[in-house]
């Protein structure tokens, strides 16, 4: 029983010092494709989570689709920390769709934590757009 | 007429709360925009945070409708009609059950003397009301935001719409005039939950129905949120296909509320 126990400490000790490394390796430099439906009225929409090592680099987005207007459409996007209470962790900015990549920098509390990739449409109206495109991260 | 309406509002406890309310939460949706902006900024740049990372007043001011704080904007602008029954329109609907309406509209003359006169004063009441809190909002942000240049990337899609890039080039003067044409449709509003109240006479209908009517105009494909939210990609189209929609909804609605009051006057008010 004693032996079962410190095979059980020893595998969870070695999970504990392997995971943070394998997270960051599989974040680094490795753009997301995203593409999710944003809640009529300024309703919320959000990725899965990603891990963001601790770094001062900033995070990416790139929307190439927005299909609240048929063209030329803005969300807001901003990266939340998802961990007990979902927190913004950056300022939030306007993305027009199809302008390319765009990079901001995250305040300190997304660093070594799950952050998602948050947007909402810009306007109050009762559209639900679908928005999609990439990002990462850690850029 | 007007004083007499003031001076009713002063006195009431339920309008100066529901007044209290709508102030503390246009100063709260600033409060939690200035939050949601300085601190992570403090963070990332201790020795002066450069006016290019500060959103601008106009943008960080209500009726931009900033990410942070968004519920209470939508709070103070989708429920609207519920505080302008609040602030008045509540009383007005008891006074009716009361048939001192009657006495009042007697007292001034002729009973169309009194609707025109009675919805003249509500749109004056609640035009500048809307003027103020929205002006007092917007001195806020420049005092909270004062040195801020950033539009949050809106500039990136100015080149798309002609409103816009007038707005993003002139945005104190655009955010003074969204100010002004907010108020007065504002005001036009309540005159339409005015003459409800008064065809209705059921504040339990009441409600629902001046909610409804707005959450509509709201949701129509020329959204009202068109020419009451600035700095938004929506061009001119949009912009007075919004204000016409709104427009001919809110005078097909008085006109036909007079025509309805009209009649029953003869049956409620002359009984």
């Amino acid at each position: 029983m004693k032996k079962l126990a410190t095979y059980a400490a020893l595998s969870l000790l070695s999970v504990a010092a392997v995971a943070p490394s394998f997270m960051t390796e599989v974040s680094a430099d490795v753009d997301t494709v995203f593409d999710f439906k944003l809640g009529m009225f300024k309703g919320n929409g959000q990725t899965e989570d990603e891990y963001r090592s601790n770094t001062s680099k900033p995070w990416m987005v790139n929307m190439q689709h927005d299909t609240e207007k048929g063209s030329n459409s803005v969300a807001t996007y901003w990266i939340e920390n998802t961990g007990l209470l979902n927190r913004n962790v950056s300022k939030s900015y306007d993305i027009h769709e199809g302008s390319g990549e765009h990079k901001y920098s995250a305040n300190s509390d997304a660093n070594g934590a799950l952050i998602a990739l948050t947007a909402q449409n810009n306007n109050l109206n009762a559209n639900e757009p679908e928005v999609s495109g990439y990002w990462n991260p850690e850029d | 007429m007007l004083l007499s309406e003031i001076s009713a509002i002063i006195s009431s406890r339920r309008s100066k709360r529901t007044i209290l309310i709508c102030v503390l939460i246009v100063l709260l949706a600033e409060f939690l925009a200035w939050q949601s902006n300085f601190p992570g900024l403090f963070q990332l740049y201790p020795n002066g945070i450069p006016s290019k990372e500060i959103i601008n007043p106009p943008t960080a001011a209500f009726l931009a409708g900033n990410s942070s704080g968004q519920f209470l904007q939508i709070i103070l602008i989708w429920f609207m009609p519920i505080f302008i029954i609040m602030i008045t329109l509540q009383r007005i609907i008891e006074r009716t059950h009361g048939g001192s309406n009657y006495l009042l509209s007697t007292r001034m003359g002729t009973l169309d003397k009194f609707f025109v006169r009675s919805e003249l004063v509500q749109f004056f009441i609640f035009s500048t009301f809307y003027m103020i809190l929205f002006g007092c909002d917007f001195v806020v942000a420049i005092i909270l935001f004062h040195k801020g240049t950033s539009f949050m990337g809106m500039e990136d899609s100015a080149k798309y719409s002609h409103l816009l890039h007038l707005e993003i080039e002139h945005p104190y003067v655009a955010y003074i005039l969204f100010v002004i044409i907010v108020s007065l449709a504002f005001g036009l509003f309540s005159v339409v939950i005015y003459v409800l109240a008064l065809s209705i006479r059921k504040t339990i209908l009441v409600y629902p129905i001046s909610l409804g009517l707005w959450i509509f105009m709201i949701a129509l494909p020329y959204s009202s949120s068109y020419f009451t939210q600035p700095f938004i990609e929506y061009d001119w189209n949009e912009y007075i296909g919004s204000l016409i929609s709104f427009l001919l909804i809110c005078v097909v609605v008085i006109t036909i509320g007079n025509v309805v009051i009209r009649l029953r006057s003869k049956h409620v008010y002359f009984k």
